[in-house]
């Protein structure tokens, strides 16, 4: 076990220090561990050399000379293996330690723990004395947000079940591009493959794991994709006349854009995107609001209370 | 962190302890630990394995750390920082996000250096991610000072289902997180009863001067309501409004909480996809309501 972990990091080193190619026998025998029947050995290495890949390590492959069909070797040039991050000041660094306690808790826990160590290793200290005291929170347990997040790294396709408005499961197949939160949810999004077109979803409504298919680079991220364009909230193009009674319904005036206080009932102009959005909003503050316009909107109000007297009569 | 490592991720913390340990020679093992989120025993089982490695078995890496202080040498070829993998870029600019949507406005130096810090770890990883914070991170950060200093706080709070922002002063028992939403659970001295708030409605939160008398947290009565729903439409919609206190499959499902209140307007805002089956005081409740409500449209 610990082993394993030991050969690892000695295969890193000896890859890491060699100027030259090394080949697969050099390596077996400089390193401790490779033991066995060739094959074995093989078959260890091959393992080994996916486990560093995986960790982000790029390993070259090359041969002495191109011109024969020479025996391979491998090397890891520092220049790879290293991060490029350039200086960075104490109150960045600050900032990092407080992006990374966002996830305390949360799914990518340990991911921003191991960066933050990286960026510690400069050898520089925190100025929490500069920044103000804020307690940033990722609320994401889902382990399907890692996934998505490596497989957008790796640009590879996912399929995963998605309940659809009647809670029906539906299979699904996406090339994710991009991911993120707003009011507490999480989404994905990317380009859905059966529909063809661009589609968000929110990862509370999968009703699977996450199956990530297909090869790493298997498509591109347009070049105009912005995650934040898709979460952004849409513009509020309809205006409602709604009259709500003095000193109710406050949810209404923090959404109005005018608000005209009279004695018994006060006036607001709401600006909307859907009608069952607004409707659901009126409709919550039951004898306290009422829609005067748009009229198609003060129907819907008026079928939808009908119909609620009518089945609970 | 309970979870023993796999070898995997063992020998990727034992790349990255050396770069650290470099730049932070002397440094204690419970210190060493900690911001490597391990335990003692844990560092010090890497770092025994760590002691076998090096160039060649001739010329290992040379480490100290018997005397509960971490030092290292002979350790030039690994002592690099290894590069950011994209899942912890990705992390970090997520966190970055929500840190710059919690700071006030004139904090432009601050917002400055986020955007600086971006551009430092992944241009292209920029755009691919978004976050907004679900609640007001300085108020959590007060929640969080008051409860350590045992002082009372003055929150200002709306409750959509009273349709009123309240002021009241509070001791803070706790703060639990539920289906990724954030609660305090507190004394409210104008209720005098234990009551939980939700975070996210906490407009406004002064810390007072006073010391909080020691208060308890208790378990409290379960005081919950059941009521049978049926629902007709919008199947998805209507349960994710109903949110934890369902259960039951499909559109027969029984809802039990602590405010009949609640209940009543969430079905009178499904305008219609929702119908109470059971109790019948709810049902003429309800249909009380929706008529007075309708005379205001004649």
């Amino acid at each position: 076990m610990s082993r394993k972990s030991e050969r690892l990091v000695n295969l890193t080193i000896a890859l890491l220090a060699t100027k030259r190619w090394l080949t697969k026998s050099q390596i077996f025998s400089a390193i401790d561990g490779y033991e066995g029947e060739p094959d074995a050995m093989e078959r260890m290495f091959e393992r080994d050399k996916d486990d560093l890949r995986n960790l982000g390590i790029t390993i070259e492959v090359g041969s002495f000379d191109p011109l024969f069909e020479d025996e391979v070797g491998y090397r890891i040039r520092p220049e790879n293996y290293r991060a490029e991050i350039g200086s960075i000041t104490p109150r960045e660094l600050s900032l990092i330690s407080l992006a990374t306690q966002a996830w305390q808790g949360a799914v990518l826990d340990s991911s921003a723990l191991s960066a933050l160590v990286k960026l510690k290793s400069i050898g520089i200290d925190s100025d929490f004395d500069s920044i103000p005291a804020i307690s940033p929170t990722a609320r994401v347990s889902d382990k399907n947000f890692a996934i998505v997040v490596d497989a957008i790294a790796q640009r590879r396709t996912i399929s995963f079940s998605y309940l659809d408005q009647n809670l029906h499961p539906e299979n699904r197949a996406l090339e994710p591009f991009g991911a993120g939160t707003k009011n507490g949810f999480w989404y994905v999004a990317g380009r859905d493959l059966d529909r063809k077109g661009l589609r968000l979803f929110r990862l509370d409504r999968f009703s699977s794991d996450i199956k990530v298919q297909g090869k790493p680079g298997s498509y591109e991220i347009p070049d105009d994709f912005v995650m934040r364009d898709l979460l952004i909230s849409p513009a509020k193009a309809n205006l409602a006349t709604i009259k709500v009674r003095r000193d109710k319904a406050h949810l209404l005036r923090s959404k109005a854009s005018t608000i005209d206080e009279g004695d018994e009932w006060t006036t607001l102009t709401v600006p909307y995107v859907e009608d069952t959005e607004i409707l659901a909003d009126v409709l919550w503050h039951c004898n306290d609001a009422f829609i005067v316009e748009p009229q198609q909107l003060r129907q819907s109000a008026i079928t939808a209370l009908n119909e609620l007297v009518k089945c609970h009569d | 962190m309970i979870k023993k490592s796999s070898p995997v991720e063992k020998a990727a913390r034992m790349l990255d302890l050396v770069p650290y340990i470099s730049s932070h020679q002397g440094i204690p093992t419970s210190e060493l630990a900690s911001e490597f989120g391990i335990t003692v025993d844990e560092l010090l089982d890497d770092l025994n394995s760590l002691w076998m490695c090096g160039d060649n078995r001739f010329d290992l890496i040379d480490l100290e750390f018997e005397s509960g202080y971490v030092t290292i040498r002979n350790a030039d070829t690994l002592n690099l920082i290894r590069s950011l993998s994209q899942q912890e870029v990705v992390a970090l600019l997520i966190g970055l996000d929500l840190v710059e949507k919690g700071l006030s406005a004139d904090r432009g130096d601050l917002i400055k250096d986020i955007s600086a810090l971006r551009s430092k770890l992944g241009k292209s990883l920029v755009r691919l991610v978004d976050a907004t914070p679900a609640q007001d991170g300085q108020i959590i950060s007060l929640l969080r000072e008051s409860l350590d200093t045992q002082r009372n706080i003055e929150i200002t709070y709306f409750a959509p289902t009273d349709d009123e922002v309240t002021q009241r002063v509070v001791t803070p028992l706790q703060i639990s997180t539920e289906n990724n939403r954030d609660f305090l659970i507190a004394y409210c001295h104008a209720a005098s009863a234990q009551r939980t708030f939700r975070i996210d409605r906490i407009q406004n939160a002064i810390i007072l001067e006073e010391a909080s008398e020691s208060i308890s947290l208790s378990s409290g009565e379960d005081l919950r309501i059941s009521a049978k729903i049926h629902i007709s439409r919008n199947l998805r919609h209507s349960r994710e409004l109903l949110g934890d206190y369902v259960t039951g499959e499909g559109s027969d499902v029984t809802v039990s909480t602590y405010s009949s209140g609640w209940l009543s307007r969430t079905v009178i805002s499904s305008a219609g996809a929702m119908e109470v089956r059971g109790s019948s005081e709810l049902r003429s409740h309800i249909a009380a309501i929706a008529e007075r409500t309708l005379a205001l449209y004649r």
